[in-house]
């Protein structure tokens, strides 16, 4: 008698529990899950703004010497970092007048949508952000999301109403086609799931990658513009008997530390 | 009135579960942030209340849950709601004597059941949903620090809250 009340317990459980997944499918349940959302966002938010207060450790210094090196080495790498500044800013000017007289047509334009980090996903398989623009703000799957100095960090894998989930570069699942900024101009597929780095694989053996070098989109993803910032390479991977080697790249910002972030929407 | 009071408390204490388990997972450093605080106080709870309660309580925290995961929608409410029932009926067949190993065990199994479930749901899907890569190299590992820091806490915490309750059982 008890199992046979244990096998009705289940069923209608298991019943109850499919047919919210059935609603959900078929859209029924949106007013209700919006307005959950609405009820558990300010709480995670504080959440999500305390964890970053917490966890932004400042760098730390065993001696004065230490210091005065680290802050020797800053005042180089801003002075290095005018001057490519001053470089660039020439450049672009310059590309901007041969564009003007080849007529190069722009076929995309790229729109910045500002959006703030509410939360990061629980799941310990996933590394993903909740930002708190959806669909609403014109917010899509696909869109890649950067931050303020123009690093990509991810791509919208999820748009609700007011709300949206960025899958970060650091995910199990994400695959970015990125090109090294070289002599060879190496192309690569960077994949995440490896912690807190990320690889960049099939880069083609016969190909110099150097510790340091930049790593950036290559645009050969239609939802990706080219020259988006992706990381350093810390380490480079290379067997002989292998057609192909890898790279192992820190990204250029802290992916738990993030608080404000842009989308990048296209207008076609 | 008494019956809108405990809705309240109820519904208050889910949001708060929801929060909590975010919170927690967002301040803990790896791998300590692996620890599954949500299916640790759901055992709690049912340690502590002995009823079957418990099972709905799963069930409305994890659609809270849902609503952020990138899995497939159903997959992390079917697993969790499902395993917390069938640990709820070991509860009460297989770990019977109150102890803290009891509920060292409890837990163990519990969890083992639900991420059994939610890799078997995640296999399916990824026949329908192609874009579902499961990193088969991540997930033992994960499991492992779950597990690990999950029955830990609840048999730590079982140890310290369990004198309670024999008194409240007494009055």
């Amino acid at each position: 008698m008890q199992v046979l009340n244990r096998q009705k317990t289940f069923f209608s459980i298991s019943f109850i529990v499919i047919l919210v997944i059935a609603l959900h499918y078929l859209g029924w349940l949106n007013p209700v899950e919006n307005f959950l959302r609405v009820i558990i966002k300010p709480g995670s938010r504080l959440m999500y703004n305390l964890s970053v207060k917490i966890n932004n450790n400042n760098e730390n210094f065993n001696s004065l010497d230490d210091l005065r090196n680290a802050y020797q080495r800053v005042k180089e790498e801003n002075l290095n970092n005018k001057i490519d500044l001053s470089k660039i800013s020439l450049l672009e000017q310059e590309n901007v007048e041969l564009r003007s007289q080849l007529n190069y047509l722009n076929k995309k334009t790229f729109n910045y949508l500002g959006a703030e980090v509410i939360g990061k996903n629980i799941d310990p398989l996933e590394s993903t952000l909740v930002l708190n623009r959806g669909v609403s703000d014109g917010v899509k799957v696909g869109q890649p999301v950067i931050t303020g100095r123009g690093a990509l960090i991810g791509q919208i894998v999820k748009a609700e109403k007011n709300e949206s989930v960025v899958r970060l570069i650091n995910d199990n699942q994400s695959r970015l086609a990125a090109i090294v900024i070289n002599q060879d101009k190496s192309t690569g597929m960077v994949e995440g799931g490896y912690g807190i780095s990320i690889r960049m694989k099939l880069i083609p053996q016969n190909e110099s990658v150097n510790v340091g070098e930049m790593i950036a989109t290559s645009g050969l993803q239609p939802e990706i513009p080219r020259g988006l910032f992706l990381g350093t390479v810390q380490a480079v991977e290379k067997q002989t008997f292998q057609p192909f080697q890898e790279a192992i790249l820190t990204p250029l910002e802290d992916l738990n530390k993030l608080t404000l972030v842009n989308i990048i929407t296209f207008n076609q | 009135m008494a019956n809108l009071i405990r809705f309240i408390k109820v519904t208050g204490g889910i949001i708060l579960l929801a929060v909590l388990h975010i919170g927690f997972s967002y301040l803990l450093p790896y791998p300590f942030s692996k620890l599954n605080i949500m299916l640790a106080v759901l055992l709690l709870i049912l340690l502590w209340k002995k009823d079957g309660t418990v099972v709905w309580i799963a069930f409305f925290t994890n659609f809270f849950i849902e609503l952020y995961a990138t899995t497939p929608f159903g997959i992390i409410l079917f697993s969790s709601t499902i395993s917390v029932l069938i640990g709820y009926w070991f509860y009460q067949l297989v770990f019977t004597d109150r102890s803290w190993y009891a509920a060292i065990g409890l837990t163990f199994f519990t969890l083992s059941c639900y991420r059994f479930l939610y890799l078997v749901l995640l296999f399916l899907a990824s026949f329908f949903f192609p874009k579902i890569s499961i990193p088969w190299q991540l997930i033992f590992p994960m499991i492992f620090w779950e597990l690990l820091f999950t029955t830990l806490t609840v048999g730590l915490l079982y140890l310290i809250i369990s004198p309670f309750n024999k008194k409240q059982m007494l009055i």
